[in-house]
């Protein structure tokens, strides 16, 4: 057995970075040209579909929601609006690359984060009945590979053993680490787990470690990992606190609107870093579910169910906003409480896979959302 | 019986009113009236397959312009489309919030023409300005390569490069996120991604500052009419405390 001869500074440098490296990049290279990219912003704790866009031509909307709706918010047409913070995207709805799709969700009712989460990252028939997530299945069935932009590798991403997460740190001296301590470990383990070791040995040399870790220069970094010629296909960044039961306030300055101008600054993010590559790109955001539609007793929203999403990239064409109105009087909210949700935001999903890696839509029905009888809405965005 | 008939009049109107045909064989396409109100069911042209969209008739918006309304056949029929409709005036604002860093209107420039392709070396110092007004020049190179000449085109080669350390030693940054031009009389102008501080290994990155460079009075610029001589001293003013000189010299023809 060899000795392993590393001083104590040494060994604490390489395993304090350890956790540091399980997050650096290890490129997923494609083998075919894709037809485009898809990347997706994960929008936890519940945002707040009817403050982002506000239905103003619902009578209803003024009665229920006088504390949370902006004044300022831009008219798209005489039925929806767009909250201020998306001052970016509303310059992309201008150029026809941007879309939103409202009143609209995963099919899930029970208003748990957790449950919500899950679900809308597996895509599965219920919360944690998969190990994987629909967009690393997807990836698997168009046998090409994902990254993920977060120091964990989220559930959305499994399903494919060429992913790699990452998430860009830089720690003092760790662009001088020695490889000893990995090259040692790595001796005593199986071929297959050696790779592992090669990989972390890897990491540790890469430049690339060092990216601003705000949303926006993220999003700018994978949009230009994403443009290169083989880069990753796939990127997902995640924002949270859009959980706003108390405080949430109407415009750009409230809580609600700020992380609202964070999506946008992500989206202006991806624009920019992905270039030419804009043309055949798609983003898109999830969240958990929506918020209910009467303001509560602390100026906020409580967990609900419909919300809206949001579209944007080259690979739209004509900007709109798509929605099954169900009205915001009581009787036509879910539970007597929330706004309803009639478009299956699976679908949506579904579409924006159709587009980016060209899969049919029944494979993408049946074997990444288990519903073969989902319904098609590709023609609706991208037509 | 008069009860009767009148039931079964009233009862035909109510079948023609709400599910009755268009014209031309087509159902009727449901939208919500301009109030959000109702829903209102109006004829529109025939769809030719099952993926194309029915498109309404417009509705008039008091502020912008008309809204049309579309929906599809082909998932659920109750989907609809609302299309975007802005203003003109609303719609120019709009587009220019869409900008890249990088992005630069030249129209105000005189640029050079007929000029050969030139490579020249570069360095760039950087001039500190709070000390004395007219700026103190640090004695090293933030950035030092060889930068291209074509047309009145202005590009960065492949030996140039950024010493800030941090997001600078991408090379994408003097290779992709850089809009200069050369101007009639030798001045570069134009945008670039630039690196006023460096940044030390454990410490956040800074993303990059992207100052315009200008026809700056403090410049001595390129000399179009003595390439071989060439010992241009450009002025680039990044922020109030400190700014920068780009020295271009060794020029030749490619």
């Amino acid at each position: 057995m060899p000795k392993i001869n590393l001083s104590r500074r040494e060994f604490l440098k390489v395993s304090g970075a350890s956790l540091f490296l399980a997050g650096l990049p290890l490129p997923g290279f494609t083998k075919v040209k894709p037809p485009g990219t898809i990347s997706v912003i994960m929008l936890e704790g519940g945002m707040d579909g009817l403050t982002a866009v506000p239905p103003f031509g619902d009578p209803n909307l003024s009665k229920m929601r006088k504390g949370l709706t902006p004044d300022n918010y831009l008219k798209l047409n005489s039925f929806f609006g767009l909250h201020p913070s998306f001052q970016y995207f509303s310059g992309l709805m201008a150029k026809n690359n941007a879309s939103i799709v409202h009143a609209t969700n995963f099919p899930y009712t029970l208003r748990s984060h957790f449950e919500g989460q899950n679900l809308m990252q597996g895509g599965g028939l219920s919360p944690f009945s998969e190990t994987s997530g629909w967009l690393g299945r997807s990836l698997e069935l168009a046998k090409l590979p994902g990254r993920s932009l977060s120091l964990d590798m989220p559930l959305i991403l499994r399903g494919t053993d060429r992913n790699d997460n990452f998430y860009p740190a830089s720690i003092r001296s760790s662009g001088n680490l020695k490889t000893k301590l990995i090259d040692m470990i790595s001796m005593f383990h199986s071929k297959e787990s050696s790779q592992v070791f090669k990989k972390v040995s890897k990491k540790s040399t890469q430049k690339d470690s060092i990216v601003p870790r705000d949303p926006a220069s993220l999003a700018k970094y994978a949009g230009k990992a994403m443009s290169q010629e083989g880069g990753p296909l796939s990127s997902v960044i995640k924002v949270s606190q859009f959980d706003t039961h108390s405080n949430q306030g109407s415009d750009e300055f409230g809580r609600h609107g700020k992380l609202l101008k964070l999506v946008d600054e992500i989206i202006a993010g991806y624009r920019e870093g992905l270039g030419d590559a804009w043309d055949n790109s798609i983003i898109l955001t999830l969240t958990e579910f929506g918020r209910t539609v009467k303001e509560n007793g602390t100026w906020g929203t409580d967990h609900g169910y419909g919300s809206a999403g949001f579209l944007a990239g080259g690979a739209i064409t004509k900007s709109r906003v798509i929605s099954k109105w169900p009205g915001l009087a009581e009787n036509e909210q879910f539970d007597k409480r929330d706004l309803m949700s009639t478009i299956d935001y699976r679908s949506v999903c579904a579409a924006c896979i159709e587009k980016s890696l060209d899969l049919d839509h029944d494979l993408i029905a049946s074997k990444v959302f288990f519903t073969p009888e989902l319904p098609r809405v590709y023609d609706l965005i991208f037509s | 019986m008069k009860k009767l008939y009148l039931l079964l009049i009233l009862s035909l109107l109510s079948i023609k009113g709400f599910a009755g045909e268009c014209p031309d064989g087509s159902d009727p396409v449901q939208s919500i009236s301009d109030d959000g109100s109702y829903f209102v069911y109006k004829c529109g042209s025939s769809n030719s397959s099952n993926n194309t969209t029915k498109v309404d008739q417009t509705s008039t918006d008091s502020d912008t312009s008309s809204q049309a309304k579309r929906k599809t056949s082909s998932v659920d029929s109750n989907i609809t489309i609302y299309d975007v409709v802005f203003s003109p005036e609303v719609l120019e604002k709009l587009l220019s919030l869409v900008v890249i860093p990088t992005d630069y209107d030249f129209s105000k420039h005189q640029l050079a023409k007929n000029v050969k392709d030139i490579g020249c070396r570069f360095t760039m110092t950087r001039i500190v300005y709070d000390v004395i007004e007219e700026g103190s020049i640090e004695g090293w190179n933030i950035a030092e390569g060889d930068i291209n000449i074509k047309g009145s085109n202005v590009e960065f080669g492949k030996h140039a490069r950024w010493r800030m350390n941090g997001l600078s030693t991408d090379p994408s940054y003097f290779r992709d996120e850089v809009n200069l031009r050369l101007t009639e009389n030798g001045h570069i102008v134009g945008k670039m991604a630039f690196f006023l501080l460096s940044t030390n290994q454990g410490e956040i990155p800074r993303n990059p500052l992207y100052p315009t460079l200008t026809e700056h009075k403090r410049s001595t610029p390129i000399d179009l009419n003595n390439i071989k001589k060439v010992n241009a001293k450009l002025f680039i003013d990044v922020e109030d405390w400190a700014g920068s000189v780009m020295y271009i010299s060794s020029c030749k023809y490619q």
